[in-house]
């Protein structure tokens, strides 16, 4: 099947609309995003006299609730607050919470992303603050599968093992540098954007703006 | 002596959580203060112009507007200028629609230019070759029309 993408597409078995239609989705995200940023929604809720301010409103103001309640969540991590409640009943108390603001940030998140698809993947500080993202659930991750999985052993200690506090601290930091890149997301146009150029090679490749014809 | 200890722990918690919010407000030091994108942040009071050119394209978009203008330098350059304004509701409250300013019409702008250097600035009004004015509702001094009529 590579003989598909060998570039004699006249000589291949498959019928050159399945090669076309392959070629193009696994394109790029830049496509995509152009795609998505052409569809009658995005347009609408870019143009939009008061829903886009309402999202964007929900998305900053759910800050309060996910990280408020992550950041007590990570303090009892490192035994820096409640050290007198198991750290079971604080997750149990507040993780519903976290929970549900996580949703709202995500929902919110995605629809302004929605709202203008290809301004946020050509963003510089959209760019950092996804991979902060996944940085952080990769934390969670760790500190669920390698110190949590021990929990029982540790759960009533007003001072837990140095791999909880280590990830909670961890999470603390990550959650401050993602709020800060997501606040430099729309500066990035008063500094340089894709459609003016010629910019600093650098900055092309980091917000993956396509120079020349294509 | 048991008390005592807990007093201790209390005091240690104290400071610890006090520690905590300030390397947070450290970490946010970076972050400019004001609602939404502050005035001065991107755009200097001390650099005011005044543009007249030909629109070449009216983006209505949150959370910022952008109007873009082909101005005529001395040296009979082209530069495209890019304006700043409100979000969409407020250029609509204002008087400025998809239609109001076709690509092609000329305009005059008065503007603060961005710190950056770039052909970027925020707008205060558009000024019609008639004489009148649209203010452009967004961070620039007087952009809402209260004080600059």
């Amino acid at each position: 099947m590579a003989a598909v993408y060998n570039g004699f597409r006249g000589r291949t078995c498959v019928p050159e609309s399945v090669i076309d239609r392959r070629y193009r989705t696994g394109m790029s995200l830049l496509r995509f995003c152009e795609w998505l940023a052409a569809t009658p929604g995005s347009i609408a809720l870019h143009e939009s006299r008061y829903l886009y301010l309402v999202v964007l409103s929900v998305h900053v103001l759910t800050l309060c609730l996910f990280v408020g309640t992550a950041a007590i969540l990570d303090l009892r991590l490192m035994g820096l607050t409640m050290q007198g409640v198991r750290f079971s009943e604080v997750m149990e108390r507040l993780l519903p919470w976290t929970a549900a603001g996580f949703l709202l940030m995500i929902v919110s998140g995605s629809l302004l992303f929605y709202a203008a698809p290809l301004l946020r993947y050509q963003n510089i500080f959209f760019r950092a603050k996804m991979v902060v993202l996944v940085l952080s659930a990769v934390n969670v991750w760790i500190f669920h599968s390698t110190v949590d999985r021990r929990r029982s052993e540790w759960d009533s200690d007003p001072v837990p093992p140095r791999g909880a506090r280590f990830g909670g601290g961890v999470a603390l930091v990550l959650w401050a540098v993602l709020i800060v890149l997501g606040r430099m997301i729309p500066y990035q146009v008063y500094w340089f954007d894709c459609n003016k150029q010629p910019q600093p090679a650098i900055l092309n490749l980091l917000a993956g703006c396509i120079t020349g014809s294509r | 002596m048991n008390l005592k200890h807990k007093e201790g722990c209390q005091m240690r918690m104290t400071i610890a959580i006090i520690g905590m919010a300030i390397v947070a407000g450290l970490l946010l030091v970076p972050v400019p203060v004001s609602a939404h994108h502050a005035f001065s942040a991107a755009f200097d009071e001390n650099k005011p112009i005044n543009l007249q050119g030909k629109v070449t394209k009216v983006e209505l978009v949150n959370p910022h507007s952008w109007l873009w203008i082909d101005v005529t330098g001395a040296d009979g350059k082209v530069t495209n200028w890019g304006v700043e304004g409100g979000p969409p509701v407020n250029l609509f409250r204002n008087g400025i629609t998809k239609t109001s300013l076709p690509v092609g019409s000329e305009i005059k702008v008065f503007a603060y230019q961005a710190k950056s250097g770039e052909s970027k600035c925020v707008g205060v009004f558009v000024e019609y070759l008639d004489g009148k004015k649209v203010f452009m509702g967004g961070s620039a001094p007087g952009a809402n029309g209260q004080s600059n009529k």
